[in-house]
């Protein structure tokens, strides 16, 4: 009986994410009358859209063992400017007046995403600067600039084109929905299948052991940073065409629930561990305990908490993984800070 | 390096510069702004500056004591909201217009709850990352979240006045001309440098940051230490959170948020490494007289609040870029003597 209960563990354990996933789904369905219905499934995955975006792209920079706080940042950046340049100047448009195309605005979008990355990748490795140094910087310093393009007003009247991605749908499928999900696919493939994402988890798993099967840690850890950028860039674009409108203050805080998604869908934060699949999973889960707790009227106020001792509790089952698996993982590699 | 050997000047003069880096800022963002603005270098402007500094300084010292240790404790941050909150809730009335709890403790047994609350936070932080080897980063970012939703919890998200002028006396009080949080801060600061540089338990966070399992094998326990340095830090949050809502007279739900990170900031642009073992109090004491000097300076210049943030960001950056060009220039021998961090000089 206990060799049986030894060998199903290891099973749960690996998909955590996905058995805690489908306990929080039982019991809203439960809880929650409306739960299970098309509707707010789709409902949860539109919530989920500009959330797993971000998440990509940091999982992206954290399986090469780099945080990436700018992200945050990034898009309230990316998506101020990308509103300013698509509007009329002054009230109620709050625009730059230069009413860009919205094709061109995208591509501006996409370059300053790039710049934003390549300067945290460049820092981090030429100038061999701790990587939570150099984006926690960058995230006081992006936002500060949000701030300043429009004073710190919000800017509206987005051409309809340009909010199609974030508020369009293909028959009842909202297009975020499928972007999100496609994205999550392509950034597997990548992480899994190709020889740039064994090297990004080599890098991660052993820099020197990278470095030494002729693997150039510097140049892929630039290019984690790259892609965090463009997929902040793509975030912006999706949120403006939800919210349909530009303000400053977009993205800001988020990037705690994109770090605790990240690691919940069992991305490890010393990197070269966790799957693009597993992160998806991790924000469905905080999706679902959003969208379910509000079904079942919980008070605002309560929902944080709820969320955080959620949290707190699935990084606790995930913690005992290094309990029943044989150290040949080597994940107990002592609590310690972050790595650089 | 072969071209730095004919420079032996330089190369002497480089690593005590960067070694002292913070404090040659410092002096260049005063002389800066004296030059700049006509009323920086008065005494009410220095005081001005202390007394912005406090809260952020206590924060910083409680972060010191866990980034030794090579451990973050981001819920710092949450940890000074839900007990300023509570420190008020616990000793006003209830309903308009100071939305209390109509308990009216006194305030010392208010004060005594929630510094007990913040050493519990601290308790539970190091016990589920020691005994239950949960990392660091995230145990303290669920317990962000986690406190954060508590906080607006206790008060539906209604602000609490204090109308206590023995609660206030923290933040607003006097001595003479100098303001109380001041004297108390810079108190802290030397009281907690002491413990860092001289005792044995200040010693063995340092063995334990620099290497854990070394730090075991000559007798050191790291685990009741880190569970020890998270009740420093939550204690010491629970002493901002007092600190701060005495200062403002009230507390809202949302007092204290996004103030990890210039908490960090503080810290890493003072010296005190993100991997642990490395770093002084002193150092981080120039952290935060640097960070408070510049806001308060570009207050003082009319910069717009929008430029402010952008500016300090970008002064943290140029920091953080000099300091790590210390790596290249010191020599691994005085890295080393860094990292004991017992030099009588440091």
């Amino acid at each position: 009986m206990r060799a049986r209960t030894r060998a199903l563990v290891p099973i749960l354990l690996d998909n955590l994410i996905w058995v805690l996933l489908f306990l929080t789904v039982v019991a809203f369905s439960l809880l929650a009358g409306r739960f299970l219905t098309v509707e707010n499934l789709l409902n949860i995955l539109v919530h989920s859209a500009v959330l797993g975006i971000m998440v990509i792209g940091q999982s992206f920079t954290l399986v090469t063992g780099n945080f990436d706080l700018s992200a945050e940042s990034n898009i309230g950046l990316i998506a101020v400017i990308g509103a300013f340049l698509l509007t009329a100047s002054g009230e109620p448009s709050n625009g730059s007046g230069l009413m860009l195309n919205p094709v061109l605005t995208i591509l501006v979008m996409l370059g300053l995403g790039f710049l934003i990355g390549e300067i945290n990748g460049l820092l981090i490795t030429r100038m061999k600067m701790n990587n939570f140094v150099v984006t926690l910087s960058m995230m006081i310093i992006v936002r500060g600039l949000a701030f300043l393009v429009t004073q710190g007003k919000t800017v509206t009247n987005l051409p309809a084109s340009f909010k199609l991605l974030g508020n369009g749908s293909l028959g009842p499928v909202p297009i975020s929905v499928i972007v999100v999900l496609v994205a999550f696919l392509l950034a597997s493939v990548l992480t899994r299948h190709t020889r740039f994402g064994r090297n990004l988890y080599a890098v991660g798993g052993n820099r020197d052991a990278a470095l030494a099967s002729g693997i150039d840690p510097d140049r892929r850890i630039r290019q984690a940073y790259l892609i965090s950028g463009a997929l902040a860039a793509f975030a912006a674009w999706i949120e403006l065409g939800r919210l349909g409108v530009g303000a400053t203050r977009i993205g800001e805080g988020m990037i705690f629930e994109v770090q605790a998604a990240a690691v919940i869908g069992g991305i490890s934060l010393f990197g070269g561990r966790g799957t693009m699949i597993g992160a998806l999973g991790g924000v469905l889960l905080l999706s679902s305990i959003n969208s379910g707790l509000n079904l079942m009227r919980v008070s605002g106020f309560a929902i944080d908490m709820v969320r955080g001792v959620v949290i707190l509790a699935a990084m606790l089952i995930d913690a005992q993984k290094a309990r029943y698996k044989a150290p040949a993982g080597g994940i107990v590699r002592s609590p310690s800070g972050g790595k650089a | 390096m072969k071209g730095l050997r004919a420079r032996t000047k330089t190369t002497k003069a480089i690593p005590f510069l960067l070694n002292n880096m913070i404090w040659f800022l410092l002096v260049a963002i005063v002389l800066f702004f004296t030059l700049t603005t006509r009323n920086f270098l008065t005494t009410g402007n220095f005081i001005n500056i202390l007394f912005n500094a406090s809260v952020l300084g206590v924060l910083v010292i409680g972060q010191s004591f866990t980034l030794l240790t090579g451990n973050f404790d981001l819920s710092a941050e949450s940890t000074l909201g839900l007990c300023g909150l509570l420190g008020i809730f616990f000793i006003t009335r209830a309903g308009p217009p100071l939305y209390g709890s109509g308990w009216m403790l006194s305030p010392v047994l208010s004060l005594v709850i929630i510094h007990a609350v913040g050493l519990a936070i601290g308790w539970v932080n190091g016990v589920l990352i020691t005994k239950m080897k949960v990392n660091n980063f995230v145990v303290t970012l669920a317990m962000l979240i986690t406190i954060r939703g508590l906080t607006l919890l206790v008060n539906n998200g209604q602000t609490a006045y204090s109308v206590s002028t023995a609660y206030n006396w923290l933040g607003l009080g006097k001595a003479g001309p100098i303001p109380v949080p001041v004297i108390v801060f810079l108190l802290l600061f030397i009281l907690g440098n002491i413990i860092m540089a001289r005792t044995p338990f200040g010693r063995e966070l340092y063995a334990i940051g620099a290497n854990r399992n070394a730090a075991l094998a000559s007798g050191v326990r790291p685990e009741s230490r880190i569970i020890q340095v998270y009740m420093v830090s939550g204690l010491l949050a629970a002493f901002a959170g007092w600190m701060l809502s005495a200062r403002l007279t009230n507390a809202m739900s949302s007092m204290g948020k996004g103030m990890i990170f210039e908490v960090f900031a503080a810290a890493v642009i003072g010296g005190v490494s993100l991997k642990g073992g490395q770093g002084s109090l002193i150092g981080a004491l120039g952290g935060v007289l640097l960070l408070t000097t510049i806001g308060t300076g570009l207050n003082l210049m009319n910069v717009s609040v929008y430029w402010i943030q952008a500016i300090r960001g970008f002064i943290i950056l140029i920091a953080m870029i000099i300091e790590a060009q210390k790596v290249r220039y010191s020599t691994p021998a005085a890295v080393g003597a860094a990292r004991s961090g017992v030099r009588p000089s440091s």
